[in-house]
């Protein structure tokens, strides 16, 4: 039984818009750190207009939740994943207020950077004025939005969610392994990622038939039966192609035993690049591709703490153009 | 099904006044309001501004010092049966800070003075980084997320946890809000000419800004009929203002509708609520905003006559934890036996027909308004049943 249902999925990652690449034309991958998404360039192609003044990490959340193609509910609720938030905006901030530099700063890059800032702006340019949260939870932190989100939708308390996954990259690398360790190996990427959820297969968003659904998402504390969870979760999938997505901070070769199904894998990484919310680009890429059977996903992955999320959504059959 | 009553079982502070709710709220009652400039912090200009600093009480430098803070206000709130408690899994852990990125500004500034240090600067890694502190701390293996929503951060953290708690998500939660005052937020302000020198001054009619300051409030919520319980979370909403960056809908209409929202969850008309803790930063535009709503909500059709309280002159504007310490000390000074007077207004300002309260005046059991709006529209209000 779904938790919630996807209207409509999308974003930007390293390689541009997911609708364009994602599992269809890129296949080779990023080798090395992902080079920063042009984000002047896409809004153009784009034909968006962005809003002024506004920090990189806006502009990418904003660029990415335009990708959206679908009417949204006034009554939508947003929820904003970031593992790192608004953090080269900020740091820059305070190299520029502090010794040496010591300078004050520009009252509206102050007043636009906050790490609520981005959703803000998507909520104004998607004309939404109900609940507006920023959720954060190291490699977790989209897992734990998107928990929030079937929460609430189960809970009747809105139609509709959208819920985002926005980090961006910083350099030198050095600096940003500092605050989001990753091995030499691993590259970095960055990218906003966005699904259209709803209660419902009915069509709470204006009729519109979904796309997929949301099986579960679980996020759970280190010492908590994560293989009894992992197994709750994976038990019923049978009946689909089952696609396993390993998240950067799990040994994709040696998968805890619910996970040793001989699912097909996706080593989504290699095409986003590490980030902490990187797995909701792979969720929305998914939603890209045709595929010619309905498709299960299973993702996991666990933070430096101990603590382990899960998340297990299908994408329904698009016979046009199936890439399977 | 009826939701079963979210209570709030223990609190902790760290404020202005020190640790621990009773200097807080002793100081309340007397009228205090203890600033300082904020030396120490790498402001870039001379003198640095008046705020409600946090007393330096032996912490180490740097980052460090906000850890400790945190950890110390955790355990402050706590019993050492609670302290047990926690690592449940049913115990979920719920922070509200604007990101934790003032403990990065603190380390910074305390390398520049000390340049010898070489370790690694950048412990926090991000928004989650107190949430991850104190989970670690206490083997806490329940739900845990941070809410970075600007100065709603922690009453959304309250509102978020009442849910889960309601809904049967979790048996308690730990809500934590937490803020220090840094040179980038005191910089920010001050370019923005959102600072009053005098400190606030909440709806006063020569109002023309905040006085931040810095905080860590703690709140135990349990779910269901845990004894102890010292007040009912009834319930609660946010919303977005999509208006501006900065500034309310002038006519406050969003702010009207958070708090009728919140009435609606709480299932009590706006003639149940026996007072209201107004957000009351002292700026120009939101105070107004916040007025027009407050008429609009609570007197439409007679004279405002339930009493509004504003708190930011005794604590500062502590931004993301203000929900937490707000909450707490409202709380506080209803169990030592008064409502408290809105210190910092002096002067009715006629544009606005509200007069906050003047006095400390007895205490009102009831369903209590509590407002929280922040940058980024983010508005959130909250109803607390004291009795």
């Amino acid at each position: 039984m779904p938790i919630a249902y996807v209207y409509a999925a999308g974003g930007v990652g390293p390689e541009g818009s997911v609708d364009l690449d994602y599992f269809q034309t890129v296949r080779t991958g990023i080798a090395e750190d992902a080079r920063p998404i042009p984000l002047r360039d896409l809004a153009k192609q784009m034909n968006a207009q962005m809003p002024r003044l506004v920090s990189r990490f806006v502009a990418l959340a904003v660029l990415g939740a335009r990708q959206i193609d679908r009417p949204i509910a006034p009554s939508t609720r947003i929820y904003l994943a970031t593992g790192l938030g608004d953090v080269a905006a900020t740091d820059a901030m305070y190299y520029q207020v502090m010794p040496p530099r010591s300078e004050m700063i520009m009252p509206a890059r102050f007043a636009s950077s906050g790490n609520n800032m981005a959703a803000f702006f998507v909520a104004r340019q998607a004309g939404l004025a109900s609940r507006n949260m920023t959720v954060s939870l190291e490699e977790l932190s989209f897992e734990q939005a998107l928990r929030m989100a079937c929460d609430d939708l189960a809970a009747g308390a809105m139609p509709a969610a959208l819920v985002g996954a926005v980090d961006e990259s910083t350099t030198p690398r050095e600096f940003y392994v500092r605050r989001f360790p990753l091995a030499h190996d691993r590259a970095i990427g960055e990218g906003s990622a966005w699904v259209l959820l709803g209660a419902d297969a009915a069509g709470a968003n204006g009729g519109i038939e979904p796309i997929g659904e949301i099986l579960d998402v679980a996020v759970c504390g280190p010492g908590t039966g994560e293989n009894d969870r992992l197994a709750e979760i994976t038990g019923p999938l049978s009946y689909d192609p089952v696609v396993l997505l390993p998240g950067c901070r799990v040994d994709a070769s040696d998968p805890p035993e619910p996970m040793r199904h001989p699912y097909g894998r996706h080593r989504y990484l290699q095409f986003t690049g590490c980030f902490p919310t990187a797995v909701g680009l792979a969720l929305a890429g998914t939603f890209q591709a045709a595929w010619s059977n309905t498709t299960t996903f299973v993702h996991w992955n666990r933070d430096a703490m101990g603590r382990y999320g899960a998340m297990v959504w299908r994408v329904y059959a698009r016979r046009a153009g199936a890439v399977q | 099904m009826i939701p079963p009553a979210v209570r709030i079982t223990r609190l902790g502070v760290l404020s202005a006044h020190g640790a621990g709710l009773a200097p807080l709220v002793e100081g309340i009652r007397a009228g205090r309001c203890p600033v300082h400039p904020a030396n120490g912090i790498g402001y870039p200009l001379e003198p640095a501004p008046d705020v409600s600093k946090i007393p330096d009480a032996g912490y180490p430098p740097g980052e460090r010092a906000c850890a400790q803070q945190l950890l110390d206000t955790v355990a402050q709130a706590l019993t050492p049966r609670h302290r047990v408690l926690l690592a449940d899994p049913d115990c979920a852990l719920v922070v509200g800070s604007g990101g934790f990125l003032f403990a990065s500004g603190a380390e910074l500034y305390w390398r520049w003075r000390n340049p010898d240090v070489t370790a690694d600067p950048f412990h926090v890694r991000g928004p989650a980084w107190g949430a991850t502190l104190i989970a670690e701390r206490y083997g806490m293996r329940g739900p845990t997320l941070t809410l970075t929503t600007g100065c709603s951060s922690s009453a959304n953290a309250l509102l978020v946890a009442t849910e889960m708690l309601q809904r049967g998500h979790a048996r308690r939660a730990l809500v934590v809000g937490a803020e220090s005052v840094s040179a980038v937020t005191l910089s920010g302000f001050d370019a923005l000419l959102l600072l009053d020198p005098e400190g606030c001054r909440p709806f006063d009619r020569d109002r023309s800004g905040v006085q931040l300051g810095e905080a860590v409030g703690v709140l135990l919520l349990e779910a269901g009929d845990a004894t102890g319980g010292r007040a009912v979370i009834r319930g609660g909403a946010n919303l977005c203002d999509t208006h501006h960056l900065t500034s309310a809908s002038p006519d406050g209409a969003a702010m009207r509708t958070v708090m009728l929202e919140a009435l609606a969850q709480a299932s009590i008309a706006p003639s149940e609520v026996v007072a209201i803790k107004a957000h009351g930063t002292g700026s120009v535009d939101s105070d107004r905003a916040e007025a027009a709503a407050i008429n609009a909500v609570f007197a439409a059709d007679a004279p405002l006559m339930t009493p509004v309280v504003g708190l930011k002159r005794y604590v500062g504007h502590t931004l993301g934890a203000c929900g937490a310490v707000e909450t707490a000390a409202l709380l506080g000074c209803f169990e030592a036996g008064f409502l408290p007077a809105t210190m910092g207004f002096e002067n009715a300002d006629p544009e606005l027909g509200l007069t906050p309260s003047r006095s400390n005046g007895p205490p009102r059991p009831g369903c209590h308004l509590l407002n929280f709006f922040g940058f980024g529209g983010n508005y959130t209000s909250l109803v607390m049943e004291l009795s």
